[in-house]
């Protein structure tokens, strides 16, 4: 087996009792003090996120704007300096590649941000799509990522002295913060309000530290992965490998939103078949009748029959209800209509609902420009 | 992690504390500790009659679910309905409020099978 990449902050989690577990070849912290407690506490206050995991890919180059519109199914024109905003990337076959954000720093200049499950694979695919005059980094070796979440998110970082009240949802900032290069930008995966900071590794113990402890008194806690994905399940987010993957297209999976075929990018040929909404399955939202735990791999059923499978499920901490998303025949993909999950061989009965299943998120949804 | 010296173990991790005829059931500290979060119990029907080592209830964690084994043979006397509201009494209280069930024992030698707990302390400090 090849061996876990260890977080900078591998020491500072285990002395804060985490549990840690193997994720996308990372050992990384699922839980500190419960799921529950932290999803709570992200939802009511704060939490603080190690996501060092995650991938971090600049491309720059006076030619950066025109590979990147080819490479993404969202519009750069959407963007400018100090904007990012959420696209998927395409194969060929109209198949997702990954999920990510992309940052513009400047005309020629933007930052991917990829799962961490995908790093590589990204990575392969943007060199064997390179055009000349583009240069490509791999910086995720060198780049820890904490995120800050929660209503409290902000106050916490004015109060260590990180210049973020004049930002935006997906608006983001470069500045020397104490000494370190810093990148903050207003996004998360969970909901609420919140940052993403990035910035070199050697650095993490310190940044880690100053916001832990000053977020103390505004009630933040370390969060780990367990609650991350009960907190975007809430939400109603896809997660790659879950819900989107290479045989999964943007459009059955809701994400039309993100894909403009006004625009040229790799995977618009075969995306054209699902012209105005047209796929045979759809991604729906679901949330059982009676207290249940749905789980991604479970059958969905309908008049006895199968019909789909669970991406994406748990036992919502802040509705208290099972909640969770999958794939249905589009034709019974209908907000209101009834399915069973199946759940350990019984038949559990579900209402199929608009996402997100939780509304009540700090997000500032009227800042999105 | 508490390992009560006075009950026995099973290599699933429940416990079970008999007087008279009755064995209490629960599942140990370690086990709730690797589950996380417990949300949901599903209870085992009273009245059951079932062989040692069948599965007679389930644990569903934030994480994951769990069969839980029942360590001897016997009926059903009674549930622990406390967990029907509030399942983290598992989680909280492993050896107290958690229990799940009684079991009316049919065969006081399966006893015999089972760790006390020094071995199962050395069970799990081998996991």
């Amino acid at each position: 087996m090849q061996s876990l990449k260890k977080s900078p902050l591998n020491e500072v989690h285990i002395n804060l009792g985490a549990k840690m577990v193997p994720f996308a070849g990372w050992l990384m912290p699922i839980q500190y003090s419960g799921i529950i407690d932290e999803h709570l506490t992200v939802r009511e206050k704060a939490g603080l996120f190690d996501l060092t995991h995650m991938g971090e890919i600049i491309v720059t180059g006076p030619r950066a704007e025109e590979y990147v519109q080819k490479l993404i199914t969202n519009n750069t024109a959407k963007l400018a300096d100090g904007k990012a905003f959420y696209t998927v990337i395409c194969f060929e076959t109209g198949g997702i590649v990954d999920d990510v954000i992309v940052y513009r720093f400047k005309k020629d200049e933007y930052m991917f941000v990829v799962n961490a499950s995908n790093a590589d694979k990204v990575f392969a695919w943007f060199r064997k799509k390179l055009i000349p005059e583009v240069k490509l980094i791999d910086k995720s070796p060198k780049t820890a990522l904490l995120a800050v979440q929660g209503p409290a998110s902000e106050k916490i970082l004015l109060n260590v002295g990180l210049n973020v009240g004049s930002l935006n949802y997906f608006e983001f900032t470069r500045q020397t913060y104490r000494g370190i290069e810093c990148i903050i930008a207003r996004t998360g995966y969970t909901g609420e309000d919140g940052f993403e900071i990035f910035f070199p590794v050697d650095y993490a113990f310190s940044l880690w530290a100053t916001l832990n402890t000053a977020g103390k008194k505004y009630g933040l806690k370390p969060v780990g992965l367990g609650a991350r994905d009960t907190l975007r399940i809430e939400v109603g987010y896809p997660l790659y490998g879950n819900e989107i993957d290479e045989k999964t297209n943007p459009v059955e999976a809701g994400l039309s939103w993100v894909v403009d075929m006004e625009k040229d990018f790799i995977g618009k040929e075969s995306l054209k078949q699902y012209a105005g909404g047209k796929t045979a399955r759809r991604l729906i939202g679901f949330r059982t009748i009676e207290r249940a735990v749905p789980r991604a791999h479970y059958d969905i059923f309908s008049g006895g029959n199968k019909v789909g499978y669970v991406t994406s499920g748990t036992l919502s901490p802040s509705l208290d209800r099972g909640i969770g998303m999958g794939y249905v025949p589009a034709e019974m993909s209908e907000a209101g209509s009834h399915i069973d999950i199946s759940i350990r061989g019984k038949m559990v009965k579900a209402e199929i609902v608009k996402k997100p299943f939780y509304t009540g998120g700090s997000i500032k949804r009227d800042k999105i420009s | 992690m508490s390992i009560p010296e006075e009950l026995k173990y099973t290599v699933s991790h429940e416990w079970i504390k008999v007087k008279d005829n009755i064995g209490t059931v629960g599942i140990t500290d370690y086990a709730q500790d690797k589950l996380g979060d417990v949300v949901f119990v599903e209870l085992p029907k009273v009245g059951a009659e079932l062989e040692a080592n069948s599965e007679v209830a389930v644990i569903e964690s934030v994480k994951t679910a769990a069969d839980v084994y029942t360590p001897l043979s016997g009926k059903i006397v009674k549930v622990n309905t406390l967990l029907d509201k509030d399942p983290s009494f598992i989680n909280s209280d492993p050896y107290n409020k958690g229990w799940i069930f009684e079991i009316q024992i049919k065969d006081v030698s399966e006893l015999e099978k089972l760790m006390d707990s020094t071995v199962y302390q050395n069970k799990i400090s081998e996991d």
